[in-house]
């Protein structure tokens, strides 16, 4: 390396090896998955912009979190009923990984219940429509729910319902029928009843589950 | 070529004598068989659970076994003055780096296979599937602790070890953070600075290429052809760090 031509090979092979890093480092961007997934709207500050900090490791962490939001929320549950951090975690879970669909389901199904902010579930699960996650008809009939029990407003309900018929894997049939009924009625007793039991068929998680059943089985 | 393989199989007999890279094994071990109970914890998406954290330990042993045992290599070398010894003998500054590396990377890589087959087993004991998908992601961090492994060699090539295990972990931290500076590039939301963002972006690794996990342990599909890139990527990353290594090695007063 002493002659310059070694010295000179030797500059050449960096600037190739600089050049081709360069060159794939733009392709390999270009095809980024997270930059395929679409912003999400922003509780708190967005995943994208927190994630990085994780070093790679956001999805174990959120795995992480989601185990201390269960047994938080198991926690509390059995002692004061009071769930100060709960959205808190559920929303930080969503933005660490927004592929995570049981985080989905319980903030559309707990959230409005037990920490009384509608508000927050909503955007929790719209966060959950724009990613890329299984069961998505789940989300949009638990934002026809919240919309519905909620918020009151019929017509978005059945339109948020009636979307979640034509994803895969829906119930067309009974999702139809719903979206139909709530355009043609009022929010009443006997229609809450009767949408907290269709939730209750429809989660699969035993918590919420055994929450339900303990409200449907009240007189 | 025979002094590189002397090189090289001098440094598997060294480093398979290091301790380091059995308590690694081990605590790699017991991390995905915690793994099983954090998974259990979870109360569903139990193989989601388990399959993340598996592939986050493996990850994280290819930076402790490159900061402990890549940093050090050279660094024990002069220190025991057997350097000296080697290259009186009819071995180029050139075949010792590389031969280093290779030997190094071998034992690494049979370190890892073991990992890999534990973590399957574990997974398939569980009622896991083990994809095509699954394969790539450990892949890819395999490249990852390849690349990380060279630029600690390139590290230690002008420095002293604790320098240099400082300076890897930096280039570790620095290489995730960089897609920050991607998404930012991305957003324009620092439109005063984009030929900076940009400069910065190509000056660092991103090592955010190299992770896989998310989509793999969520069933997303891969970009089409996304995994030889990130080989290609890894393999240039692989050599600039070794020509590099050689120059600062070859510049070095002994």
């Amino acid at each position: 390396m002493k002659s310059p031509r070694g010295f000179i090979a030797i500059i050449a092979a960096l600037a190739v090896l600089l050049a081709s890093i360069a060159v794939l480092q733009n392709k390999l961007t270009s095809l980024s998955l997270s930059a395929r997934v679409p912003k999400s709207m922003a509780y708190l500050p967005a995943s994208d912009k927190i994630g990085p900090f994780f070093l790679g490791f956001k999805t174990a962490f959120a795995d992480f979190l989601w185990i201390k939001t269960t047994l938080y929320f198991g926690g509390h549950l059995l002692s004061d009923k009071q769930f100060p951090w709960l959205i808190g975690m559920v929303d930080m879970v969503t933005r660490l990984n927004p592929h995570f669909y049981p985080a989905y389901e319980f903030a559309g199904l707990m959230v409005p219940d037990v920490c009384k902010n509608p508000q927050a579930a909503e955007i929790i699960l719209q966060r959950g429509i724009s990613s890329d996650v299984n069961k998505k008809w789940k989300l949009y009939f638990y934002l026809g729910m919240l919309y519905y029990k909620n918020f009151g407003d019929c017509r978005r309900a059945a339109i948020a319902i009636a979307t979640a018929a034509q994803l895969p894997e829906a119930p067309v049939a009974k999702l139809l029928g719903v979206a139909t009924a709530m355009m043609s009625k009022t929010q009443g007793e006997k229609d809450s009843r009767a949408f907290e039991y269709l939730m209750y068929s429809t989660s699969e998680n035993p918590e919420v589950r055994r929450y339900l059943q303990g409200k449907l089985t009240r007189p | 070529m025979n002094a590189l393989f002397a090189v090289m199989l001098n440094t598997i007999k060294e480093t398979i004598r290091n301790h380091v890279v059995y308590v690694v094994l081990l605590f790699v071990v017991a991390l995905i068989v915690l793994s099983v109970s954090f998974g259990d914890w979870s109360v569903f998406a139990r193989i989601q659970v388990i399959e993340d954290f598996g592939l986050a330990t493996m990850s994280i042993s290819g930076l402790l076994l490159a900061v402990f045992i890549g940093v050090g290599l050279l660094g024990s070398e002069m220190s025991s003055k057997t350097l000296y010894h080697v290259l009186t003998r009819p071995v180029t500054r050139y075949q010792f780096i590389v031969g280093k590396y290779l030997g190094l990377l071998s034992v690494l890589a049979l370190n890892y296979v073991v990992m890999t087959l534990f973590f399957v087993a574990t997974l398939t004991l569980l009622g896991g599937r083990v994809t095509t998908a699954l394969l790539s992601a450990v892949l890819c961090i395999g490249v990852e602790m390849a690349v990380i492994v060279s630029a600690a060699i390139f590290f230690s090539s002008f420095t002293s070890t604790v320098l240099s295990a400082m300076f890897s972990v930096a280039f570790y931290v620095a290489g995730h953070l960089n897609d920050l500076i991607s998404v930012q590039i991305a957003s324009q939301q620092w439109a005063m600075f984009p030929i900076v963002l940009k400069t910065l972006y190509y000056a660092l690794p991103n090592l955010e290429h190299f992770n896989v996990r998310d989509a793999v342990v969520y069933t997303m599909a891969l970009p089409d052809g996304y995994a030889p890139l990130v080989l290609a990527y890894g393999l240039a990353y692989v050599t600039l760090f070794l020509v590099l290594s050689c120059v600062a090695f070859n510049k070095k007063d002994l």
